[in-house]
């Protein structure tokens, strides 16, 4: 464990330090120890993508800064006399940075342990439920989101949670649109009183049903037939608002715009997906050729996969039979890649919030991908 | 304890019988997501129709217990759940305490053989709310139902037990704010145009005399759950009764400064209308106050737009009183014995 000691000399600044908290702020710290006092320790699964966790450890006017242990996935960390880290203030606090939900840690008393669960900052300011008291021999100490229970006659000791769940409350609508008929096909946009996404977008990918004509969303990573003899399958991408909750911004300002509900509609597709976007479409190694980009036109397929531009804002990608792919004597699936780029920024704008541009140099927004397996 | 009623599926007898459900209404049920062995519980009656016991139901795997518990004089359960009195669960046997007309903020004890475990009820119908997963370090016991609400943690090496849950409170949506594509304006509620209000300080003024110094009237932009998509930029009106003289509006609004409260500042500049309110000119209205309506009609740059109608608050003018009045003017300052 790496660990940096901030203490504030009390003989130095007397006045000042007797009466403040620790000037240390744990900013991106997600989750705390609800009660923490005396020893113990602390387990946690890491976040996605973090690679340390960190954690801010304050009691009365010292903090402690420092990285947890991480193994796999999982981090641990006590805290003791020995390192430093336990605590005999009532108002001590340890935060943690880069943990998921479902950590947990234990307070070891004279007697008894207690556990308890970690607790996100994100709820600290739901409201907090009165713990029904159940009597005088047994003491309860508040903490921050927890509090500590302790019969005294027999030293069991718990850790009580009092910001509880509730009951699955009505979400607030999305901001998105309303009002979409036949006699106003456009509607209206949502943008007020509604939950905003996150900017997120996907690429859709459909196909046509070839027995009713239906439009058939291919799932990511689903897989799709090559067709045998003369036959081709022609697949639509483009791209969608994820549907976390956006607005159109556009200057056309049609409500419609990127919601990925009308991607289904044959009416309103053309009009409703994101424009100022373009596509690269790969086919990835494992078959008989190398992976490699495949350039838009008919004449530049490889693998049996072509694609074309033609239409604004849509990849038009055809599979048609490739004997090096499926044939009597080879039965190997492709995997084709269609990646999504909006290389304009102010196109992001055209909904609110904006579309997320995951890399900023090249405008990439999101991808998707399709296994062609033999038929 | 009242009546105990005891409900056991044979599930040698009926394989295929689901185990006996407690009858324990959703809606004002608390439950421990998860008990076994001994242990017991704590509540506040919640009085509901009436009625102080408390009616309990525990689940041990097939096996199902319900009996009524009662409250002492402060309405506090106390119930303890081991095989003494027929509560506890059998080794092996693992499930959920569900107690009806309960408050919040009953808690259980499930007694272990060297440390107990303690845990907070929670609301019936939030039980089946999405699950998270509890971390498994290794060398520890998780046991928990299937799709339970808790998850009973165990170090066999030092007998440490816990239960931690599985079911926690949700995160609330944050309240948007800031500039269109920071972190702020994203994930969160954007508000309504009535949102936005116009607030003047003070709310009532009192006009200067003669040559004194114009008094001001600063009137606030405030604004709640909204994002800017570019520089706010505002267009006002100040309107008032044709009679009404000397009111003026700084034309451009300032954007708040710092901690300041609000978005946008303009102030508004009171002057004299001696004609108005000098006593000697014995007005009509000079005792009465006018009215003047400030009106926010254009506001560019955020989300949600301000009302189709825009935004207005009011302020009202005065003449000054009196007394206050007559000293400024009609006694000469330097000179207290006028000759005129």
């Amino acid at each position: 464990m790496k660990r940096f000691l901030i203490a504030l000399a009390l003989c130095a600044a007397p006045a000042a330090a007797s009466a403040q908290t620790v000037g240390v702020v744990c900013h991106a710290c997600d989750h705390v120890v609800p009660y923490f006092r005396g020893e113990g320790g602390l387990i946690a699964t890491v976040a996605e993508g973090v690679e340390q966790v960190t954690f801010v450890a304050s009691c009365g006017s010292v903090s402690v800064t420092g990285e947890a242990a991480v193994a796999g996935d999982t981090a641990s960390q006590l805290f003791s006399y020995e390192n430093g880290l336990a605590c005999d203030e009532e108002d001590g606090s340890l935060e943690i940075a880069g943990l998921k939900d479902g950590g947990w840690y234990w307070i070891t008393d004279d007697r008894n342990s207690a556990v308890g669960g970690l607790v996100s900052k994100d709820i600290l300011d739901n409201e907090t439920t009165a713990i029904t008291s159940a009597g005088a021999g047994v003491s309860m100490t508040p903490g921050n989101g927890a509090v500590f229970l302790k019969e005294a006659r027999t030293g069991r000791v718990g850790i009580l949670p009092n910001i509880l769940p509730s009951p699955p409350a009505v979400p607030p609508r999305k901001c998105g649109y309303t009002g979409v008929t036949a006699a106003d096909p456009d509607g209206t946009p949502v943008n007020a009183e509604c939950a905003l996404g996150d900017g997120g977008s996907l690429v859709v990918a459909t196909s046509t049903n070839a027995l009713d004509g239906a439009t058939v969303r291919i799932a990511d990573k689903g897989v799709v037939t090559r067709p045998a003899g003369n036959g081709s399958v022609a697949i639509v991408a483009d791209l969608w608002g994820n549907g976390s909750g956006h607005f159109t911004t556009a200057a056309t300002g049609d409500p419609r715009l990127g919601h990925p509900e009308f991607a289904m509609s044959a009416t309103d597709r053309s009009a409703a997906r994101l424009t100022g976007v373009n596509f690269e479409v790969r086919l990835s190694d494992g078959g008989p050729g190398p992976a490699s980009e495949v350039q838009s036109g008919s004449d530049n397929a490889i693998g049996g996969v072509s694609w074309d531009a033609a239409v604004s804002g849509v990849a038009t990608i055809g599979i048609a039979a490739d004997s090096a792919y499926c044939s009597e004597t080879a039965n190997h699936s492709a995997t084709v890649v269609v990646i999504a780029f909006m290389p304009t920024e102010s196109d992001a704008d055209q909904v609110t919030p904006s579309i997320a541009r995951l890399v900023a140099a090249t405008g990439e927004v999101g991808s998707t991908s399709f296994t062609v397996a033999c038929p | 304890m009242k009546k105990t009623v005891l409900v056991a599926v044979l599930a040698a007898a009926v394989p295929a019988a689901l185990p006996a459900q407690p009858d324990c209404p959703a809606e004002r049920c608390q439950i421990a997501p998860y008990f076994a062995g001994e242990g017991g519980f704590v509540g506040t009656s919640a009085g509901l129709e009436g009625e102080s016991e408390v009616q309990f139901w525990v689940v041990c795997g097939n096996v199902t217990v319900s009996a009524a518990a009662t409250p002492d004089a402060d309405g506090i359960v106390r119930q303890a759940l081991n095989a003494g009195n027929g509560f506890g669960c059998r080794a092996g046997a693992q499930g959920r305490v569900e107690v009806d007309n309960l408050r919040p903020g009953g808690w259980y004890w499930i007694n272990d053989d060297r440390n107990s475990a303690v845990s907070a009820f929670i609301p019936k119908d939030a039980a089946g709310n999405e699950k998270i997963e509890v971390t498994d370090p290794g060398g520890v016991v998780l046991s928990r139902e299937a799709d339970g609400a808790a998850t009973y943690v165990k170090h066999p090496g030092s007998g440490r037990v816990g239960i931690v849950p599985n079911v926690v409170p949700a995160r609330p949506i944050k309240d948007c704010s800031g500039a269109l594509g920071s972190a702020a304006a994203g994930d969160c509620h954007l508000g309504l145009p009535t949102d936005w209000r116009l607030v003047p300080s003070p709310a009532a003024v009192t006009r200067p005399t003669g040559n004194s110094p114009n008094k001001e009237v600063v009137v606030t932009l405030h604004g709640e759950r909204f994002i800017t998509t570019d520089t706010i930029a505002a267009s006002t009106e100040v309107q008032h009764h044709s009679d009404v003289q000397s009111i003026t509006s700084s034309d451009t609004a300032r954007p708040t400064i710092g901690s300041e409260p609000g978005v946008l500042v303009w102030t508004v500049s009171v002057g004299a209308d001696d004609n108005r309110c000098l006593p000697a000119n014995n007005h009509p209205d000079r005792l009465n106050p006018q009215t003047i309506t400030f009106l926010l009609d254009v506001l560019d740059g955020v989300i949600p737009d301000i009302p189709s109608d825009g935004v207005q608050t009011t302020f009202t003018v005065n003449c000054p009183a009196e007394a206050s009045a007559s000293r400024g003017v009609e006694l000469a300052p330097g000179n207290p014995f006028p000759v005129d």
